[in-house]
């Protein structure tokens, strides 16, 4: 077929696009079962002729079947390291849900369980590391270890019967009570309400997982686009999901004096390299010092607020000793870098800085 | 002739392509490839020993009795050829799981995995077995009785015998299904490096995290099956004569 005639049908095709069968095809992690599903269907009543196929599966493995060809048109992952080395549409990564661990035990299992009694369930079921709530799992233990203490990581991992390649395999044999508790996401456990009891991990150990998602074309970036309606984030919220945050300046006040900190302005500032042990790695960030300004505007103490309420407030001297960054988050929402601070004071989705 | 190529290179070719990158995936040896050599070898060994003691019996009930429920028997043995195994997985956990009709505390364990592979591969001796002893000539057990020897000599030194090398390639086949056994093994006895993890799981979590590693354990397992393969075709060739 020569280009010209080429063109001319596909022309007549995009005309003809509200008839013409099309197949979309999404491939979500096992953990957005419930809630993708739906929205797909949703997004082919309101796409009469589009038919949405959808592959479950741990996000790791989903990514070694597209790097070996398969094809879609929307990657949604339940991290980012899992699509670091994907192809995809450039700019089209979004951050669209946030999900958090949680410990599960059977519901035959009445005993009202503290996180902490972990180490004396004989057996436990986690997710391999190669998938992301895997990956979870092991930073979560590591510092429920730096609490609890080594020979208590160590009595868990000795109680570890399986390593499972998704979650949904944990939820299962938690459900069947083969295993005596399981580590999953909050929403798999809410989507097994009643088959299995819930144990919370404290706050401070959790984890905060991001779902990225990316389109490799148009029509994939549609359904991406259908992921944050007030319907698809509805469903979110129902399945137990975080909601990302839009992106929103931080303030920085000192008395009367207020100065906005967004992505944009950040990009146009100068940025200083520094590194951070995170999780026991060193980890190298690149951010815009604010020791100098604050240095400049002078205080005692620093109240740093986020937009999800949380809270940490410090020493203004501690701050200008240990080096104090504004970086910009992967969703565009900005996050203080406190180096010598434990991580839990690096405040995240920052929305404001008040100097005293 | 000519229209049997092109299934005949499909069938070849994914074989050639695991060869090929095997050949060339120079990967060192992991603890964890090691350890899931060995607990496959040391599992599928253990299956074939309990295939076989048990198998035996049971495939010889088959050639030479009727009994009620005979056929009924027949097609039990063989349904786990057919069945998927991820269904016999299921099947193991609902019956020998901690909540199962059999409670047991075998899931997650070796034994899950042995269990596993005695399930699924059992069947490829006991239908070798069952048609070597229904195929003998039975003048030669006869003359034996009538000679005096007692029923469990004739068959140790008559049947077994004359058996032995269609068992021995009933054996190896069902050695080799044991060795590749996965969908009930995960469903079963889970994933654990070094107590549940063998070469078939290996190779499913390689693919997600060590490609190059997962088509090691492949070309290893290919190996062994084409092995598998020969030796009962020149088993059977030789038993033929």
């Amino acid at each position: 077929m020569s280009p010209k005639r080429c063109s001319w049908v596909l022309a007549a095709l995009a005309s003809a696009g509200a008839v013409q069968a099309q197949t979309l095809t999404v491939f979500a992690a096992a953990s957005l079962k419930e809630s993708v599903t739906r929205i797909a269907r949703r997004f082919e009543a309101t796409h009469p002729g589009t038919t949405v196929v959808l592959n479950f599966a741990g996000s790791q493995q989903l990514v070694a079947q597209l790097r070996s060809g398969a094809q879609a048109d929307v990657m949604l992952s339940a991290g980012f390291e899992a699509i670091r080395n994907l192809t995809y549409k450039p700019d089209s990564l979004r951050l669209f849900a946030l999900n958090r661990l949680v410990a599960i035990v059977p519901s035959s299992d009445r005993t009202a369980h503290s996180f902490r009694d972990l180490d004396r369930l004989g057996s436990i079921v986690v997710a391999d590391k190669a998938v992301p709530v895997g990956n979870y799992t092991q930073i979560m233990l590591t510092s429920a270890s730096k609490r609890f203490g080594a020979n208590w990581r160590a009595q868990v991992e000795g109680h570890i019967v399986s390593r499972e390649q998704d979650v949904r395999s944990v939820l299962a044999k938690v459900e069947l009570a083969e295993a005596d508790a399981g580590i999953v996401y909050t929403t798999d456990a809410r989507a097994a309400s009643g088959k299995v009891n819930v144990v919370p991990i404290p706050n401070d150990l959790n984890i905060q997982a991001e779902y990225p998602a990316v389109s490799m074309d148009d029509r994939g970036a549609q359904f991406v686009k259908e992921l944050f309606s007030d319907a698809s984030q509805r469903d979110f919220k129902a399945a137990g999901f975080g909601s990302p945050l839009e992106p929103r300046p931080t303030r920085l006040t000192s008395g009367s004096l207020v100065r906005l900190f967004d992505a944009s302005t950040l990009a146009r500032l100068p940025a200083t390299a520094f590194t951070v042990v995170l999780h026991g790695h060193r980890e190298s960030y690149r951010g815009y010092d604010l020791r100098p300004s604050l240095q400049k505007l002078g205080g005692r103490r620093l109240k740093l607020k986020g937009a999800d309420q949380y809270e940490v407030q410090l020493n203004l001297g501690q701050c200008l000793e240990g080096g104090c960054y504004l970086v910009t988050m992967k969703d565009g929402n900005l996050e203080i870098f406190l180096p010598n601070q434990p991580p839990k004071a690096w405040v995240r989705w920052l929305r404001s800085i008040d100097l005293r | 002739m000519v229209a049997g190529v092109p299934l005949l290179a499909f069938l070849a070719l994914p074989i050639f392509a695991i060869a090929w990158r095997a050949l060339g995936a120079g990967v060192a040896a992991t603890d964890e490839f090691n350890q899931a050599v060995r607990l496959s070898f040391e599992t599928s060994l253990a299956s074939i020993v309990a295939i076989v003691i048990l198998g035996t019996p049971l495939a010889f009930a088959l050639a030479r009795f009727r009994f009620p429920f005979c056929r009924l028997v027949g097609v039990m043995v063989d349904l786990p050829v057919v069945l998927p195994p991820a269904a016999a997985g299921i099947g193991l956990l609902l019956a020998f799981g901690r909540h199962g009709i059999v409670a047991t505390s075998f899931a997650f364990t070796t034994t899950a995995v042995i269990m596993a592979q005695i399930f699924v591969a059992s069947p490829f001796y006991i239908r070798a077995a069952t048609i070597a002893f229904k195929g003998l000539n039975r003048d030669l057990e006869e003359s034996a009785a009538l000679d005096g020897a007692r029923p469990l000599d004739i068959f140790g030194r008559v049947t077994l015998p004359i058996c032995s090398k269609s068992l021995l390639s009933g054996a190896i086949t069902s050695w080799a299904r044991a060795l590749g056994e996965f969908g009930a093994t995960i469903l079963f006895a889970g994933n654990l490096v070094g107590r549940t993890q063998t070469m078939p799981l290996a190779i499913y979590l390689g693919f997600e995290s060590d490609l190059d590693l997962a088509t090691k354990i492949a070309g290893i397992l290919l190996a062994i099956a084409s092995g598998a393969i020969l030796t009962v075709r020149w088993l059977t060739d030789r038993s033929g004569e």
